[in-house]
C-alpha cells in the first residue's frame, strides 16, 4: 500500500510541476503591473442626419492617469475627417462629415481599466488661501462671488482652523441637498436655491463653495461604468489639496474617493458632446463588463488566455459566474489550510470544513460586519436553546424551532435594514445563516455539556480559523493563482496526502503533554 | 523562549522522536491499521459488545433489558421495574452522555442524581434516547443494566460514583493502564476531560501510582487526602486476564476496555473502546510509545 501512495504522490506532483512550468514564460510576458479591479470596454455611438451641409462632432476621450488605463482605442469611421485634438489638459475627438456625405453612424470604442482611489487628506495642513489661479475664478454657471454663495460659504466654514474640516464641512452641506433627476444645466446658484439638484448642479456648488473660501476646484467629467447602454454622463468635482487635484462626489458620497467603475474623460464646465446644430442627433454609450485575471493583461495574445490548462478562458466566457468559479477553486484550499489547523497545530473547530463557508461569505459582507453577524446568530441560537434543552426536546424538532427562529430574525432583519437603510443588516443576505445557525446549536449543546469555558474556547478557535481562511481568500494573488495556475489544485492533493500520513505531535499536545516530553 | 520550543517541536516531529503519543500518530499507526471500520460497532454499541461478552463469558453487568422501540418501553417497564437500582444508558451513546442511574428510595419512589423522578420523566428519557438525542441523530436503543455496587476499595479512596479501570491492548497485550476516580469538581463522572482524576497503574506490581487532575500530580485524594500512591489494586490479576480475553475475542486489535469491580462479582466489563484518548500518559506520567515499540503490530 505504501508503495502505491509513494508513486501516486510522485506521479501527481511531476505531471503539475512540468505543465506548470510550460506556463511560466508565456504567462510572464503578458503580466499586467498595473493591476486594476474593474475592466469594461466602452463604445461611444453617435447617430447624426442632417442632409446637405457640413457636419461635425466634437466629444472629450478619456486618458491614462495613475487610476485609470485606456487602451484599443478604435473608431469606425470611414471617408471621415477624424482627428484628436489636445485641448489644456483635456482631448478631444473630432469627426468630419463632408457634405453630402451618407454616413451617419459614428463609433469610437475602448477598453477601461480602473482602480478605486481613497486619498488621505492630512488633519493639519492650513487653509492657504491662493490667489492667482484659474481654479478660482467665476464662471457661467459657478457663481463665487455670487452673495447667497458668499454668505454660505463663510457660515459653513465659520470656525473651522484647517483645510480638512473645511472641505468636510462643504462636502456634508451639499452631500445632503436632496437629490433629483435634473437634466438641465443647473448652476451653483440654482442649486442652492432650489435646495435640490442632481450630479451637475451638486458639483457646481461645491466647486463654487471651495473656490469662494480660495481652494482651488474643477468639475470633472465622465461616466459612471456599469454593464448596461446608457446615455447619462456625471459629473463631479477636484479640489487641489498640495499640489495633487483629489475627487469627490457629492452625489453619491464620495470624499476624496473615486471608485473604480469611474471613467474620466476631461475636465472643466464643458458638455461632453458637441454637434452641428439643427440636424438629427443621437448618442449612447455601450459600457461591458470584463471578466478578467488582475496579473494577466487583458491585451494579451489569445494563445494565452484560451491556453488549454488555465481557468482564464473559462473566466472569460462568463458560462461560471465569477464568484462561483472563485469560490471552487478556493474551496480545496480553504480545506488544506483547515487540515493543516486541525492536525498539525491541533485548534478545534464546530463542524470541519464550516469555517471555509463562513470565510467566504465574509468576504461579500465584510470582516467585521461579518464577524459580527457570526456572534449575533450565535447569541440568538444560544439564548432560544436554553429553555429548549430545558423542556427537553427531541433532537430534530428542536432544530427546527432554532432554525426557523434565525430565518424569522434574518428576514425582519434585512427588513428593518432596507427600511432604514442600515447597510450591516441587509447584509444578512449573504449570509450562511442556516449552516451557522447548526453550527450555534453545537455551541450550545457544548455550554450544556462541558461548561462555558471549554465551548468559548472552541468557538474562539473556530473564529480563528475563519479569520485565517478569510485571509487567504480574500488575496486577489492567491485566486488569481488558482486561476492562471489551477495545477495548485494537485499540488494541493499532494500536500493533503502527505499531511494524511503526518504522525507528528501537533502544537496543543506538545504544550499539552510538555511535563512528560 | 516560543521560538526555542518551536524549534524543537519542529524537530522532534519530523524525525518522530517522542515518546508520547500523539492523536495523529494514534489514528495512522494505531486504529487505522489494526481496526477495521467495520468492526467498530461491536465496541461503540454496547449491546452488540455485550452480546459478544455474554457468548465469551467474560463477566459484564447483568443486562435487564434492551429497549428498540417507542411502543415498547411501558411494556418492559413493567417486567423490570421490581429492581431496586438499574442504570440507563443509550447503546450508542459517548463520553458518558444520557446515562442515567436509578435507585429506588426507602418509599420505593425512584431517584436520579439525589432528586425524585416519576415514571413519566423515565419514558421520556428513554424516548430521546430512542430518537438518538445521544447518538448523534440516529436511531438508538436503550441498554437497562444491574447497577454496580463499587467495591469498598474504591470507597477508600473517593465514597460516591463508579470509578473504573482503563487498560490499553494492542494485539492482546496490555500497554497501559489507569484507574479514573470521580472528584467533588465532576460531579460522580469519571472521566479525565469532565473533571475527574486519572490515577496511574504500576501494571508490574498491581498499585496506584499517582493521581492527574489534569493539572497537577497528587499521593493522595485531592478532595479528601485519602492515600492512593501504592494502594493495591484488588483483583489485579483477574483485571488483566479478562482484558486479554475481551482483546482476543473482538476483531478489534487496539482497544481501551473499561472495567469496574463489583463488590459481590468482582471485575465486570463495562464498555470496550475504539478510540481510547492520550490523557492515560499523563495519569502514568509517561509516553506509551516505548511499550508500544515491543508489541508487533506498530507500525512507525
Amino acid at each position: 500500500m505504501n508503495k502505491s501512495f509513494k508513486i501516486v504522490v510522485l506521479a501527481v506532483l511531476v505531471v503539475a510541476i512540468v505543465s506548470m512550468s510550460f506556463k511560466i514564460i508565456p504567462f510572464s510576458k503578458s503580466l499586467d503591473r498595473f493591476m486594476p479591479s474593474k475592466v469594461y470596454e466602452v463604445d461611444y455611438n453617435f447617430f447624426m442626419k442632417g442632409g446637405d451641409k457640413e457636419m461635425f462632432i466634437k466629444t472629450y476621450v478619456p486618458q491614462d492617469n495613475e487610476r485609470q488605463k485606456i487602451l484599443r482605442k478604435h473608431t469606425v469611421a470611414d471617408k471621415v475627417n477624424f482627428k484628436i485634438e489636445n485641448e489644456k489638459e483635456n482631448k478631444r475627438a473630432i469627426w468630419k462629415l463632408t457634405k453630402g456625405s451618407n454616413i451617419n453612424n459614428i463609433n469610437y470604442s475602448f477598453t477601461f481599466k480602473g482602480k478605486a482611489i481613497q486619498y488621505n487628506i492630512a488633519d493639519n495642513l492650513p487653509i492657504t488661501k491662493s490667489f492667482s489661479s484659474q481654479f478660482l475664478n467665476e464662471e457661467k454657471y459657478i457663481e463665487v462671488h455670487h452673495s447667497k454663495i458668499d454668505s454660505l460659504a463663510k457660515s459653513l466654514a465659520l470656525g473651522k482652523t484647517n483645510l480638512k474640516s473645511v472641505l468636510t464641512s462643504l462636502y456634508n452641506f451639499v452631500y445632503h441637498i436632496p437629490s433629483a433627476p435634473i437634466r438641465d444645466v443647473t448652476s451653483a446658484v440654482t442649486a442652492f436655491e432650489q435646495n435640490q439638484a442632481s450630479c451637475n448642479g451638486k458639483a457646481r456648488l461645491f466647486v463654487a463653495l471651495c473656490r469662494n473660501r480660495g481652494i482651488p476646484a474643477k468639475l470633472k467629467g465622465g461616466l459612471i461604468l456599469e454593464n448596461t447602454k446608457k446615455r447619462i454622463s456625471h459629473l463631479w468635482a477636484e479640489v487641489l489639496v498640495n499640489d495633487k487635484w483629489i475627487p469627490f462626489d457629492v452625489l453619491n458620497g464620495h470624499f476624496a474617493y473615486l471608485p473604480s467603475n469611474y471613467l474620466e474623460i476631461y475636465s472643466g464646465d464643458h458638455f461632453l458632446i458637441t454637434h452641428t446644430p439643427n440636424v438629427l442627433f443621437d448618442y449612447s454609450y455601450e459600457i461591458k463588463n470584463i471578466s478578467f485575471v488582475p496579473f494577466i493583461n487583458v491585451t494579451a495574445k489569445k494563445s494565452i488566455i484560451n491556453h488549454p490548462v488555465s481557468l482564464v478562458k473559462l473566466l472569460q466566457s462568463k458560462i461560471m459566474p465569477k464568484s462561483v468559479l472563485n469560490f471552487l477553486v478556493l474551496l480545496p484550499l480553504g480545506g488544506l489550510l483547515i487540515a493543516l489547523i486541525k492536525n498539525v497545530i491541533g485548534l478545534k473547530t464546530y463542524g470541519v470544513f464550516l469555517p471555509i463557508l463562513i470565510a467566504f461569505a465574509l468576504t461579500y459582507t465584510g470582516y467585521f460586519t461579518g464577524v459580527f453577524l457570526f456572534m449575533l446568530i450565535t447569541l440568538l441560537v444560544t439564548i432560544i436553546s436554553i429553555p429548549l434543552n430545558n423542556w427537553g426536546l427531541l433532537y430534530a424538532p428542536k432544530m427546527v424551532v432554532i432554525l426557523s427562529c434565525t430565518v424569522v430574525s434574518m428576514l425582519i432583519a434585512i427588513l428593518v435594514g432596507i427600511q432604514y437603510k442600515i447597510t450591516w443588516l441587509t447584509s444578512f443576505s449573504f449570509f450562511p445563516v442556516i449552516i451557522v445557525s447548526i453550527m450555534a446549536e453545537r455551541f450550545a449543546r457544548a455550554i450544556e455539556e462541558d461548561g462555558y469555558q471549554k465551548a468559548i474556547n472552541t468557538i474562539v478557535q473556530t473564529l480563528l480559523t475563519t479569520t485565517l481562511c478569510y485571509v487567504v481568500f480574500s488575496s486577489v494573488v492567491i485566486h488569481s493563482m488558482l486561476l492562471i495556475f489551477p495545477e495548485l489544485l494537485l499540488i494541493m492533493i499532494v500536500m493533503s496526502l502527505m499531511l494524511g500520513k503526518w504522525i507528528g505531535l501537533r502544537v496543543f499536545e506538545y504544550s499539552r503533554f510538555s511535563t512528560i516530553l | 523562549m516560543i521560538v526555542i520550543k518551536f524549534k524543537d517541536w519542529l524537530r522532534r516531529s519530523f524525525t518522530n522522536d517522542f515518546d508520547v503519543l500523539g492523536i495523529n500518530e494514534r489514528n495512522v499507526s494505531l486504529i487505522y491499521t489494526n481496526n477495521k471500520r467495520k468492526y467498530y460497532k461491536f465496541a461503540d454499541d454496547k449491546v452488540l459488545a455485550k452480546k459478544k461478552l455474554d457468548t465469551h463469558n467474560i463477566p459484564n453487568a447483568t443486562t435487564y433489558a434492551v429497549v428498540e422501540l417507542m411502543g415498547d418501553i411501558q411494556k418492559t417497564w413493567k417486567k423490570i421495574k421490581h429492581h431496586q437500582a438499574m442504570a440507563i444508558k443509550p447503546a450508542n451513546g459517548s463520553g458518558g452522555g444520557g446515562i442515567k442511574i436509578l435507585k429506588k428510595n426507602a418509599l420505593g419512589a425512584w431517584m436520579s442524581s439525589g432528586k425524585q423522578i416519576s415514571e413519566k420523566e423515565i419514558f421520556l428519557h428513554m424516548g430521546s434516547i430512542i430518537m438518538g438525542r445521544y447518538s448523534l441523530g440516529s436511531n438508538d436503543r436503550v441498554l437497562i443494566e444491574e447497577c454496580i455496587t463499587p467495591h469498598r476499595f474504591f470507597a477508600e479512596i473517593y465514597p460516591a460514583g463508579v470509578p473504573d479501570f482503563r487498560v490499553i491492548l494492542l494485539k492482546g497485550k496490555p500497554i497501559m493502564s489507569m484507574l479514573r476516580v470521580p472528584t467533588d469538581r465532576s460531579d460522580g463522572k469519571a472521566n479525565l476531560h469532565q473533571g475527574g482524576l486519572g490515577i496511574g497503574v504500576d501494571m508490574e506490581q498491581g498499585k496506584l501510582t499517582h493521581a492527574y487532575d489534569g493539572k497537577a500530580y497528587y499521593d493522595v485524594h485531592p478532595d479528601n487526602s485519602k492515600p492512593i500512591k501504592g494502594k493495591d489494586i484488588p483483583y489485579w490479576k483477574e483485571i488483566l486476564e479478562i482484558s486479554i480475553k475481551v482483546a482476543e475475542c473482538f476483531p478489534l486489535h487496539y482497544i481501551g476496555v473499561d472495567i469496574v469491580i463489583d463488590k459481590v462479582q468482582g471485575p465486570l466489563i463495562m464498555e470496550v473502546n475504539v478510540r481510547p484518548g492520550l490523557g492515560i500518559q499523563m495519569a502514568n506520567k509517561n509516553g506509551m510509545k516505548k511499550i508500544l515499540k515491543k508489541v508487533q503490530g506498530f507500525m512507525e
